[in-house]
């Protein structure tokens, strides 16, 4: 009994030191990082693609063993089931080193959804998917009238994340015969609503701006003969994670991608220009004539 | 009830044993060691009454003992130590007499079955009490290392719910804490990172240490400070009589001791200097190349004043140094060396000196203690010219104690107060510098009291005030420890629980990506953040069911609450970016020793322990296992002795730490908008990890075996030891970088022969 249990424990000493401490640390099934968007209002659209490599992708000459990529891309508008397939270039990057990049050229339509895949030749694939936003005309709330200050409020239904939203205000003294454009520039300002994107104008700061760029005193009564909305809008999974690009959030694997079984991000662009008209009340209370 | 609530129920409850009695006697006084005027912490003092009733005390940490209420007439005494021949004598006492006593006791072969009277001594390997276990020289030399002295981080690693990086690195994780926060003391100096770089050596070699209180959680109100555990070793006085001392010679670490007499009877010093030459003897001999330099020196002055009081100095330094990631083997090939590694060099030191002060007056039952310290330490990792990373504390504390004893009952109060300057200097390839200083400020008080309630059960009610005034925060924190013996003391069964509430005010910052990322930057906790907090609840049974077979097992539960962890980066580079979290810990400790068991010619010890242990941490975003998460823990130690020939073997076990897989490398570009070119850029190398801490990494085992074979001539004693460390040459991992995918491992087989000449 005693020799067994010695036996044993000899066993089972040695069993454990031919246990295998081999570590494989990664997990597959992760394949390609993409980046690019689609502009629809460009016809020429390009990609790059990074293989997810178990080392890092270092291509410093257009021979190097890492010029090559086992990848076809292609991309299908699947409101109308079109498929395009794209072309591999090698570029030259800002450092002098190479990257993988892919282009297309066709026509990218508001409203509807597209879907990229790279795909290598085993049949892995990364997909992305994307809807490129339907900018129509934005809809005004009442304008909000105060004693020191007028605003109004649009909200486009179908917009996406604002890249840029800027006002051109065109102005003239009554009577005049040609008005100048001033440009105020909005950048992402507003917020989601269930009813869209809601930026609110502030009419009284905007025209006061207005008056004081084109050089007209206070007592010159302007006519607002023309206002444009220029709204460049993005997808809107393509936002801020935790409501700021902070390098050390958004570059977290995972934060900031759309690509299934493989990470960045692919997006897509849209840009309306919109004429508006403010409410009348809110123009007279601006000391303001209204556009005849 | 809240907390604060709690703690005034506790104070009133630690003011209890205060009473008045005019007609009793009260027997105190001192016990030592008859040839080297030690005084001996935890030797057991019982007085045997006319009428059968047993009182009795044990001497705390400074040899002292009280035994008060002691009825008039005749009394046995009786004084017993392990190791030491016990001591008996018979007191007459007259009503109110305060009789001063001075006990020297001289070695022997130790006792068994002797009287337990200290509800707090919580002795040998299977042996503690609600998390504490005390720990002395000659449990230390149980544990085999190579060498040819103790060491007590060779021992800790053995206790079940203490895990270690290895056999490198210096870092100890107790019962699910990170190791910034273990408080660990010598003679009151706090210091940072007292673990040398090889893993089998601390600051702390058997010959300087006289006694080590372990707790693993649960302390009581004269600790604080931080969240996980205290090791507070207390250290030898040098021999008051003659000369002795010793020289080891082994490579992994020499060394040498010398104490004696100053004044003879009045004034010793000693002093112990050990230097390792792993790097210079061993690096060629196993293969692979071994980096290492450290070493310790440690001194210490201790003066009788008077009968009534005692003086002494302590002083230590220790230097580490070395390249933990030395032998690194990819496991991507010759490919890694396209992205650069954070540096493995890492150097760190200690420089302190404190003083202590106790004073017992004959005519009163108190005890009074005071110390003062001051005390550095900096750690540098990267290049010794230019280092991309510095950290250093230096502070100063002072703490000043009293202690009064009422019967088998004591009532402690303190003050404390400490100043920290915390620098460090942050900067890699990967990352702007870094760089910051700030002091941190710690005072407070503390009451706490061994109450025994009924004959048979010990409440130890206490609260602490622990304030942080630069940043204008005070916690009330109550504790409580608790030991009831079901079959009386003198049973066979033990049984203890303890909670307590406790705060940290200093933050050890290390990369959590990686648990072999060892460099820690100390900071204290941001002004708008809440000081990290813990509570604790411990509940244990300890039975002896043989006289040579203690059992034990004990479980414990920590709650963790406002934790400053660093957000997990992809990008390499050390970031102090901070997240707060919270966090669980739950475990069981198993452990049985076997003592004195003698087969044929053979007398046996063995010990077996076992740890299970869950850390949770949960942010915002994530819940996880933190790196040090360690789930499964076994350690074996068997010594078979005949005459003087000493066979010893060790085996560990260590489940393997959490970590994060891999999904591989891509190109990380900060794709903000469409002003971004992407057909340009070349971005950033990032890698991509899969959830944070989801893998496990292989488990740790390794074989140690060693033969000593010692001898005495007249006062010179001798051991020559040999043996092997990793008998059986596993691959066990150290780390794995998570960046370059190279896996670091421990030690492979290691042959080491040493000889020892002590002079005694």
């Amino acid at each position: 009994m005693r020799r067994t249990l010695w036996a044993g424990l000899v066993a089972a000493l040695f069993l454990a030191g031919c246990e295998d401490p081999f570590i494989d640390p990664f997990v597959e099934g992760k394949h390609f990082t993409v980046y690019g968007y689609l502009n629809s209002f460009e016809i020429d659209h390009f990609v790059r693609v990074v293989p997810v490599r178990r080392t890092p992708e270092d291509i410093p000459a257009p021979n190097a063993p890492h010029a090559d990529i086992d990848a076809v891309v292609t991309s299908t508008n699947m409101t109308t089931n079109v498929t395009m397939r794209w072309t591999h270039a090698l570029k030259e990057l800002d450092d002098g080193t190479y990257g993988h990049v892919f282009t297309s050229r066709f026509v990218v339509r508001d409203g509807h959804r597209y879907r990229l895949v790279v795909q290598r030749s085993d049949g892995a694939e990364s997909v992305a998917e994307t809807t490129v936003p339907n900018l129509g005309a934005p809809i005004a709330l009442p304008a909000h009238i105060t004693s020191d200050s007028v605003t109004q409020a649009l909200v486009w239904p179908d917009a996406g994340v604002p890249e840029r939203i800027e006002i051109a205000y065109c102005a003239k003294p009554v009577g005049g015969f040609s008005c100048d454009d001033v440009l105020v520039d909005y950048g992402r300002a507003g917020k989601m609503t269930l009813a869209g994107w809601e930026l609110p104008v502030a009419l009284s700061r905007d025209l006061l701006f207005v008056r004081q760029q084109l050089g007209f005193a206070d007592e010159v009564v302007l006519e607002l003969s023309n206002l444009d909305i220029r709204f460049t809008s993005l997808d809107l999974a393509w936002d801020a994670p935790q409501g700021a690009f902070d390098p050390e959030v958004f570059g977290q694997p995972g934060a900031l991608t759309n690509v299934e079984n493989g990470f960045g991000f692919w997006g897509s662009l849209s840009r309306s220009i919109r004429s508006w008209t403010p409410d009348t009340e809110a123009l007279r209370a601006l000391g303001y004539v209204p556009p005849a | 009830m809240s907390a604060r609530a709690l703690a005034v129920t506790l104070a009133l409850l630690t003011v209890l044993p205060v009473e008045i009695s005019a007609q009793f006697a009260s027997v105190r006084g001192y016990v030592s060691d008859a040839a080297t005027r030690e005084r001996l912490a935890g030797v057991n003092v019982v007085l045997s009454l006319d009428d059968g009733d047993l009182l009795g005390a044990a001497t705390d940490a400074d040899g002292y003992f009280v035994i008060n209420r002691v009825p008039p007439g005749t009394a046995q005494m009786r004084v017993t130590f392990i190791g030491y021949a016990p001591l008996s004598d018979t007191l007459h006492l007259e009503q109110r007499e305060v009789r001063m006593l001075r006990l020297e006791l001289s070695l022997e072969e130790s006792e068994l079955g002797e009287i337990v009277v200290e509800a707090e001594a919580a002795e040998g390997a299977a042996t503690t009490v609600a998390g504490l276990q005390t720990v002395r020289p000659a449990d230390i030399e149980r544990v085999p290392m190579p060498g040819v002295s103790g060491d007590l981080v060779s021992y800790l690693q053995t206790m079940p719910g203490v895990s270690s990086l290895g056999d490198r690195g210096g870092q100890f994780f107790i019962r699910g804490g990170t190791s910034s926060q273990n408080d660990i003391l010598l003679d009151g100096i706090p210091l940072f990172q007292p673990f040398h770089i090889v893993g089998f050596y601390s600051a702390f070699p058997s010959e300087v240490v006289n006694k080590v209180d372990f707790y693993k959680g649960g302390f009581g109100a004269r600790y604080g400070g931080r969240l996980s555990s205290v090791i507070d070793v207390e250290t030898r006085n040098g021999n008051k009589d003659r000369f002795s001392g010793s020289v080891a010679l082994a490579p992994l670490m020499s060394g040498v001791r010398v104490e004696g007499p100053i004044v003879p009877g009045r004034v010793s010093a000693i002093v112990s200097i050990r230097e390792s030459f792993i790097e210079d003897i061993m690096s060629g001999s196993v293969g692979d190349k071994l980096p290492y330099r450290l070493g310790d020196r440690f001194g210490k002055v201790h003066a009788f004043l008077s009968d009534e009081a005692s003086l002494s100095i302590t002083g230590i330094t220790t230097h580490d140094e070395g390249d933990i990631g030395a032998n690194p083997e990819s496991f991507l090939g010759d490919e890694i060396s396209t992205i650069v590694a954070d540096s493995t060099e890492i150097r760190w030191s200690n420089q302190a000196i404190g003083g202590k002060f106790l004073f017992a007056p004959v005519s009163t039952p108190i005890h009074i203690k005071a110390t003062g310290s001051v005390f550095r330490y900096d750690t540098e990792l990267g290049n010794d010219d230019v280092p991309e990373r510095e950290a250093e504390v230096t502070g100063y504390k002072f703490a000043a104690e009293i202690t009064r004893f009422r019967g088998v009952n004591r009532v402690r109060a303190g003050l404390f107060a400490e100043r920290r300057e915390l620098s460090y200097q942050l900067g890699d390839a990967f990352q702007n510098f870094t760089s910051n200083v700030e002091d941190l400020d710690e005072a407070g008080a503390y009451i706490e009291s061994a109450v025994a309630v009924f004959r048979d059960l010990t409440m130890e009610p206490g609260v602490r005030l622990h304030a942080f005034p630069g940043r204008d925060r005070m916690y009330v924190e109550p504790r409580l420890r608790s030991i009831w013996f079901p079959e009386g003391r003198l049973g066979r069964h033990k049984v203890s629980a303890a909670v307590g509430i406790y705060h940290q005010g200093i933050i050890g910052l290390s990369d959590e990506r990686d648990v072999g990322n060892v460099f820690t930057a100390w900071v204290a906790p941001p002004d708008d953040k809440s000081v990290p907090e813990s509570i604790h609840a411990i509940a244990g049974w300890e039975g002896t069911l043989r006289p040579w077979l203690t059992v034990a097992a004990e479980g414990y539960f920590k709650s963790l609450e406002n934790l400053s962890v660093p957000i997990f980066s992809p990008f390499p580079g050390f970031t102090t970016r901070l997240q707060e979290a919270t966090g669980s810990i739950y475990g069981l400790d198993l452990r049985a020793e076997v003592d004195a068991i003698r087969y044929e010619n053979w007398e046996l010890y063995g010990y077996v322990g076992y740890g299970y242990s869950t850390v949770e941490y949960e942010t915002d975003v994530l819940t996880y296992s933190p790196p040090h998460d360690r789930r499964h823990q076994i350690n074996l130690v068997a010594r078979a002795r005949t005459g003087e020939l000493e066979l010893v073997a060790q085996w560990q076990f260590g489940s393997g730490f959490s970590y994060t897989k891999s999904i591989g490398f891509d190109v990380w570009i900060p794709f903000t908008g469409p002003d971004v070119d992407v057909s340009s850029q070349q971005g950033q190398t990032r890698v991509l990890f899969d959830e944070p801490y989801a893998g496990r990494l292989p488990a740790y085992h390794r074989l140690d075996v060693w033969l000593e074979k010692s001898f005495r001539r007249d006062r010179v004693k001798g051991a020559l030891r040999a043996g092997v460390v990793n008998l059986y040459d596993r691959d066990n991992l150290f780390y794995f970088d998570l960046f370059t995918f190279r896996r670091i491992n421990q030690l492979p087989l290691v042959p080491s022969v040493g000889i020892k000449l002590e002079i005694d």
